[in-house]
């Protein structure tokens, strides 16, 4: 096997990061697999902000054109969407490093700062519907 | 007879699955936004409904090849699969982002 290009990919030089592999051990498989899985409910996560965020500004354009808190609420969960996104890869980078290492894993304000956007704009919504 | 499966928990198996879950969202998230930005430019959306097929495509060759490589690697107990597709998920979710903001910050 040595040589072909499947070995090569897994050499451990040419595994990317460096700044996750270059350090510690290799985990037992499992923690590695579920904070992939991690790392791809973060990702749909982000993918469900940024649709929620494009169907409340194309459902409102039905009624005419789009109010300011209409787009306001779009905009800041398409945000929300961009946040996690990006977010989603800095955990998965840091949840593999401590693992790695043997560390306690990461905490990270992320899931508090979303949970208060989305109670706020859940809010804002009800506020919008009562009042139209 | 062999003693206890290789792989308990199918943790192989339950990402492959979570890979697929996640193509489907990021498909249905890209068309969507593809939609909505044609009432912005048709030439914008054509280009976003064909970036979301052409990578949603191009995600899933990479699930399969990575769930082959982490099957072999975990028969073989070598290192498993690193973390370069995952970078360039989180940049077609910045990409899909902004075509929603394009959309959300322009339309009257």
């Amino acid at each position: 096997m040595s040589g072909s290009p499947e070995s090569d990919r897994l050499r451990p030089e040419r595994r990317w990061p460096r700044q996750v592999y270059a350090v510690g051990s290799e985990p037992d498989p499992r923690f590695t697999f579920a904070n992939e899985r991690t790392f791809l409910a973060w990702i749909r996560t982000a993918l469900g902000f940024l649709a929620a965020g494009v169907a409340i500004a194309a459902v409102a354009r039905l009624a005419g054109e789009l109010g300011p808190e209409v787009r306001g609420a779009s905009i800041v969960l398409i945000l929300c969407g961009l946040v996690c996104g990006v977010g989603a890869f800095g955990r998965w980078m840091r949840n593999e490093r401590a693992m790695r290492l043997g560390l306690p894993l990461p905490s990270s304000p992320m899931l508090l700062i979303l949970t208060v956007i989305v109670a706020l704009v859940a809010l804002l919504s009800l506020v919008v519907v009562t009042l139209a | 007879m062999t003693t206890a499966p290789w792989d308990p928990g199918l943790q192989n198996e339950r990402t492959g699955l979570a890979w697929q879950r996640t193509m489907l969202s990021g498909l249905t998230c890209g068309v969507l936004v593809a939609r909505v930005l044609a009432e912005v430019s048709i030439t914008l959306a054509v280009l976003t409904g064909l970036l979301a097929l052409l990578s949603t495509a191009a995600l899933g060759w990479l699930a399969l090849q990575r769930f082959r490589g982490n099957a072999r690697a975990l028969h073989a107990e070598l290192p498993l699969a690193d973390g370069r597709p995952q970078l360039l998920i989180s940049g077609l979710v910045i990409l899909t982002a902004l075509g929603a903001l394009v959309f959300a910050l322009v339309v009257v």
